[in-house]
């Protein structure tokens, strides 16, 4: 076989591709018809294999400490005895597994949340909050600090799409009837969450302080000062003043960086114990 | 009779709690979706949200090589950009502030947004076209909010200028809309309800088009006191 003489004589690579070439994921593409049906990588039976090989790595098996469960007493075990698994249900229907059931939407907004608190907690090292000093940091993050630009364009960039992806998951949820009872209330947590979304991204868009930070928060939040009798007064006390200055920026940095997360954690776990509760609607 | 106490549900008679206390060999108890065919979520979904995750987190990383996040000149409370944009999510709500007072578009329309939204799923059957007509409703009304205002001050002038500051030409229409919404859903053209659930989706569709729309337009076809622009312009 010609990969066999590509291959060098000895050494991690040769081991390398001799482990992979064992790996069940591998061969179930071989049965499929190689690498190039690519349909068959989304199929079942690549998943199945590749997760089959997954769980028998070290790592995995360090993290969740046992083999793939066959038997439903195995099924429930896994699920109760897993930190990391217990929020799922131990069996699932495969409708509910489809794709185009879920679209991974929820699950998306929730990888997003991950990705959110893990970049800003990353730029909390170098960002401080102060009017003379914000600006200087981003400008540091942009061209000084390693991979500072990257870090900051994938905090930004989560940002939007959770705005994005929580709106598309709730145009999924509606186009599915989704809502309707037992489901009502996890529409209204869902409705929180939207809204936590955008106060989030909010309060973060000051941050940079520039020109558009500056302003954009200033339209904003002019608006709330729309609210009747209480408007001015909330106004006040949301940037600390009459207008966006050092006061607004540790307010919203504060709201930012720890008040909102935590609240919306909060209530992201209690939505997800509540599509358990309720049933997921594709059958749980 | 007594065949029929039998058959109680033991939950119903029997005030006990219970606990889990161990695992038996044997199916899950048989419940109303048995017939579905079930596999377990450990490896079968677990591998399907690490795939996904794993495709977002290389997603997010080539965007974000490509493409920088903005960051303009240092903040300046002298030198007011025109026009000064709010976040984009916001940006239909200050399209609507074009046409409406600071108290509709500001205030009366996000409420009347956030609750409607909220109460949406305990409207069942027919009457699923109320809060979706509403919602449409509350984006479009403000927009005439202006123009009825004209019209009313070309009647009686200090009388306009009393409703012009609350707003009221949007707040009257928007609740003969809502009555008007119950009397519909409640008429004899709903009674068939898959038809009358047809209606409320296309109704969302259509609110969720118009509130893109704006935002599109405020994002890209207002310019320098917020007037049309193109964006190649
Ligand atoms: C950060 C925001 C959110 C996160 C992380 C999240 C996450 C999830 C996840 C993981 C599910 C399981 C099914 C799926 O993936 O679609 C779900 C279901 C659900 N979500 Fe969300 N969600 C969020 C926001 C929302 C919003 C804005 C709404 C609606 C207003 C909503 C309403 C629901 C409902 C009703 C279900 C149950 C659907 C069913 O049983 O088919 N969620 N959510």
């Amino acid at each position: 076989m010609s990969t066999d003489q590509a291959a060098p004589e000895r050494g991690v690579w040769r081991r390398l591709f001799q482990a992979i070439r064992k790996t069940g994921a591998y061969q179930s593409l071989g049965q499929a018809g190689g690498p190039a049906r690519l349909s068959r990588v989304f199929s079942g039976s690549f998943c199945r294999a590749l997760a089959a090989d997954v769980s028998r790595s070290v790592p995995w098996k360090a993290v969740f400490n046992r083999p793939l469960p066959q038997t439903p007493k195995e099924q429930s075990e896994i699920a109760i005895s897993s930190f990391w698994l217990h929020i799922h249900p131990a069996t699932i229907t495969r409708r509910s597994l489809k794709f185009s059931t879920t679209y991974g939407l929820g699950g998306l907004c929730a990888g997003l949340f991950m990705m959110l608190v893990g970049t800003g907690v990353l730029l909390m090292f170098y960002y401080v909050p102060a009017t003379d000093h914000a600006y200087k940091d981003m400008v540091d993050l942009q061209h000084v600090v390693s991979l500072g630009r990257l870090l900051r364009n994938m905090h930004r960039w989560s940002a939007h799409g959770l705005v994005v992806f929580v709106s598309l998951h709730m145009f999924r949820v509606f186009m599915q009837k989704a809502f309707k009872a037992p489901r009502q209330l996890n529409w209204v947590v869902g409705v929180i969450l939207l809204v936590f979304t955008m106060m989030l991204s909010f309060t973060g868009y000051l941050l940079p302080w520039d020109q558009l930070a500056l302003w954009a928060v200033t339209v904003g939040t002019n608006m709330a000062g729309a609210i009747p009798i209480v408007g001015e007064k909330f106004r006040f006390v949301l940037l600390g003043g009459p207008t966006v200055d050092q006061a607004t920026l540790i307010r919203f940095y504060v709201l930012h960086v720890v008040v909102l997360p935590l609240v919306m954690f909060i209530f992201m776990v209690y939505h997800f114990w509540r599509v358990r509760k309720d049933g997921f609607s594709g059958g749980a | 009779m007594a065949t029929e106490d039998s058959v109680q549900p033991v939950a119903e008679t029997d005030p006990k709690e219970y606990g889990l206390l161990g695992f038996v060999q044997g199916r899950p108890p048989a419940v109303a979706d048995q017939e579905e065919e079930r596999v377990s979520v450990y490896p079968h979904l677990i591998s399907r949200e690490f795939l996904a995750f794993g495709v977002m987190f290389m997603t997010l990383l080539v965007v974000s090589t490509l493409f920088d996040a903005p960051l303009e000149e240092l903040a300046n409370p002298g030198k007011t950009p025109n026009p000064a944009k709010a976040p984009w999510y916001f940006l239909s709500l200050q399209e609507l502030l074009h046409y409406s007072p600071p108290f509709i578009a500001g205030f009366v329309v996000p409420s009347v947004l956030v609750l409607t939204v909220c109460t949406l799923p305990f409207f069942r059957g027919r009457l699923l076209v109320v809060p979706t007509g509403l919602l449409l409703a509350t984006i479009i009304v403000p927009m005439f909010d202006g123009l009825i205002w004209n019209v009313i001050h070309s009647i009686a002038p200090g009388f306009a200028d009393a409703i012009r500051v609350y707003g009221l030409p949007t707040i009257a229409l928007l609740i003969l809309t809502a009555v008007g919404l119950f009397k519909w859903a409640l008429s004899s053209s709903m009674d068939d309800p898959k038809r009358a659930e047809r209606i409320s989706t296309r109704l969302f569709i259509v609110f969720v088009l118009f509130l893109l729309a704006l935002v599109l337009i405020g994002e890209y076809f207002r310019g320098p006191e917020w007037k049309w622009v193109w964006p190649w312009q």
